[in-house]
């Protein structure tokens, strides 16, 4: 049996090196020599037929990346036209959201609480909550006819409930302050006065 | 290959011609199936592996300087490949495929459909070859690549020995081990 050192020098001269070997080593020389030879023949594969064409379909495929590429790249210098222009979308976007729910916010501040419209470039902020009309208060807090139908009387109920909570408006939540305090900065902008901080705001009449 | 002929080849290639590739896998095609074949025992292995193949060729053969020899830098690769596709497979085995071909190399759907005059020829050879499928799993992995590479890729022992960073006595030693072994399984001297 050859030790580390003779194998090298061994695969040296398998390797076509000028090495000058042993009768041991020559012996074993031979021997892997001879069985390189006799398994070549079992190890050979028999390739299918067809296999060479739907690699070469696949890769001639794969090889004409110039015009994927240069779409790719004229891809990417559209994104990136998009990219630049994208803040000022988003800002736009977000400024005209935030005008959109500040409007909504006041439209149905007023509508619930009746308050009379701004005169003049004055604004009232709501901090008073309105009384309900005792009228439509006794009316609608009536017992209601509670059909022989479970569904609809559940309805009523509910329909009940609902009248209730629009005739007792909740005390305003200091977001809703807030948001007011933006929609008389976005007024005043509007109409053209000087755009002033939350002190300068005008009162309740 | 001719090494001038290979050179002009390579760099048709690298040119991006697609004549360039298709003789890259006419020349090296069939050398890296049958490395495919006996490194999985599997036809569909093979062919899956070889386009694959084909396709990273197309994608790293820039990188190639033509400093060293094409053989070991492609099976080199074609290793990678095969060490990846084994370690895949231990965690998620895969499925049987009717369009996929079986280790005597016909569709499962051609095999169906009746039998052909070449059927017994192609069922003897198949019966040698799943031998030797069968001789080459007995060996530890390491040394039936190391034949593999050897017998397909062509490479030296010292090619061999840098790609497994393993001393070259050690390589010509486990292939001496792994060739007496082979002969023993494959039904003595005569292989």
């Amino acid at each position: 049996m050859l030790d580390e050192r003779q194998y090298e020098d061994l695969a040296r001269s398998l390797d076509g090196e000028d090495v000058s070997l042993t009768a041991e080593q020559s012996a074993a020389r031979d021997e892997i020599a001879g069985a390189e030879d006799a398994l070549a023949a079992a190890l050979d594969v028999r390739m299918p037929a067809g296999v060479l064409g739907r690699v070469r379909a696949r890769m001639e495929a794969a090889s004409q990346p110039a015009a994927s590429e240069r779409e790719l790249l004229l891809g990417q210098t559209g994104g990136r036209r998009v990219i630049r222009i994208g803040p000022w979308l988003r800002a736009a976007g977000a400024l005209a959201a935030a005008a959109v729910i500040v409007l909504a916010a006041v439209v149905g501040w007023r509508v619930m609480f009746n308050t009379p419209a701004a005169n003049n470039n004055v604004v009232e902020t709501p901090t008073a909550t309105p009384a309900p009309n005792p009228d439509q208060l006794a009316l609608l807090t009536l017992p209601a006819p509670i059909p022989e139908d479970k569904t609809l009387g559940l309805l009523a109920r509910e329909m009940d409930e609902v009248a209730g909570e629009m005739l007792t408006p909740p005390v305003p939540a200091p977001i809703d302050v807030e948001i007011e305090v933006i929609q008389h900065g976005v007024d005043d902008l509007r109409l053209g006065a000087p755009l002033g901080g939350p002190a300068e705001m005008p009162g309740p009449e | 290959m001719e090494l001038q002929r290979l050179r002009a080849t390579i760099a048709s290639a690298q040119a991006g011609r697609p004549e360039g590739f298709s003789a890259l896998l006419e020349a090296y095609g069939p050398r890296l199936y049958g490395y495919f074949f006996r490194a999985t025992g599997s036809h569909h292995d093979a062919e899956d592996l070889l386009g694959e193949m084909m396709l990273r060729l197309v994608k790293r053969l820039k990188s190639y300087d033509d400093r060293g020899r094409f053989e070991p830098w492609l099976f080199r690769i074609a290793a990678n490949m095969v060490r990846d596709r084994i370690r895949r497979s231990r965690t998620s085995p895969s499925g049987v495929s009717l369009s996929a071909e079986d280790d005597s190399g016909g569709t499962l759907s051609e095999q169906l459909a009746g039998d052909s005059p070449a059927v017994e020829a192609d069922m003897l050879a198949g019966e040698a070859s799943a031998e030797m499928n069968a001789a080459l799993e007995r060996l530890d992995p390491t040394t039936r690549q190391m034949i593999l590479l050897r017998h397909f890729g062509e490479m030296s022992f010292k090619e061999i020995a840098g790609l497994f960073d393993c001393p070259l006595g050690t390589v010509l030693a486990r292939v001496h081990r792994g060739l007496r072994a082979l002969r023993e399984l494959m039904g003595g001297s005569d292989a």
